[in-house]
């Protein structure tokens, strides 16, 4: 909570901000091109999925981070709730779009995947399913922000709806347990899981550090250009609506 | 092209997912250095 109460000052989140962007920035530049480069270049075919088995290095990454902007955009929601910070709408409000990218691209990556080992792009299983959900609750989250012209009336709908929606993270986790599936169950995350070869493992883990990193530079920079742009609100009264101003 | 290597009959699925991938990836780069950059005006 003292991190929290640290970043809650915008003065103290700028400059945060602007050490951190740029070496977040760095580290997404340097680890996904070595992930790609191993994925595609130095790691060996897979004995069973043979070559799309490099497909898992942008298709798991993808939606681990879709989910975490997912929790990361809920979070901040209820944080905007309870101690009603604009700050944490704006944090909440930059996870969307990002958030949304990544689960796109692993359900699309994912269904390239699921074509070369499985035959079929598309099946209805529980987490396919519950990952389009996902992608769902993203866009109506930036429906809400798009389609209310008042700007503290979005950020209450919207933050209810990524709160809400938030039921949909442990079921996408679990939904490989519960019920019967073409997806194989956790092997990287348990404790007790089977386990990826250190030849599979590195690419994998190398693009989910990379796209963290890059998600959160994303982040970081959409939030200070947000509050760049509410100064030059407030510097400019007159042109601005009153209703416009949330931080 | 030895530089290129076979991906066999995956090889159309790998190219796209990396070729969406890294696509979807550079436009988001360019529009928040671009953003980036307006603000620092």
């Amino acid at each position: 909570m003292g991190v929290i109460s640290f970043l809650a000052n915008p003065l103290r989140f700028k400059k945060f901000a602007r050490v951190a962007a740029p070496i977040f920035g760095v580290l997404a530049l340097v680890l996904i091109v070595t992930g790609i480069w191993i994925g595609l270049w130095r790691s060996p075919e897979d004995q069973l999925q043979g070559h799309s088995v490099r497909i898992m290095y942008v298709h798991v990454p993808a939606v681990w981070i879709g989910m975490m902007a997912y929790a990361a955009m809920a979070l901040a929601s209820l944080f905007a709730y309870i101690w009603r910070h604009p700050l944490s709408d704006e944090l909440a409000r930059a996870c969307a779009l990002p958030g949304a990218a990544f689960t796109a691209l692993g359900l699309l990556s994912g269904s390239l995947w699921g074509k070369t080992s499985w035959g079929t792009f598309w099946q209805w299983d529980g987490r396919m399913t519950s990952t389009l959900i996902l992608l769902f609750l993203f866009i109506g989250y930036m429906a809400v922000w798009a389609g209310t012209p008042d700007k503290r009336r979005a950020a209450r709908i919207a933050g209810l709806v990524a709160m809400v929606g938030s039921i949909n993270l442990p079921i996408i986790k679990f939904s490989v347990d519960w019920w019967n599936t073409l997806h194989q169950t956790s092997s990287v995350s348990m404790p007790d899981a089977p386990g990826l070869p250190p030849s599979n493992l590195l690419p994998l883990m190398l693009m989910t550090f990379g796209y963290s990193f890059f998600f959160g530079w994303l982040v970081l920079s959409q939030v200070l250009n947000s509050i760049s742009k509410a100064g030059e609100r407030r510097q400019r009264p007159a042109a601005a609506s009153p209703t416009m101003e949330t931080l | 092209m030895d530089f290129i290597p076979d991906f066999g009959k995956s090889a159309l699925y790998v190219w796209l997912s990396y070729g969406v991938s890294v696509t979807v990836l550079l436009a988001f780069t360019a529009h928040t250095l671009i953003q980036n950059a307006k603000r620092k005006k």
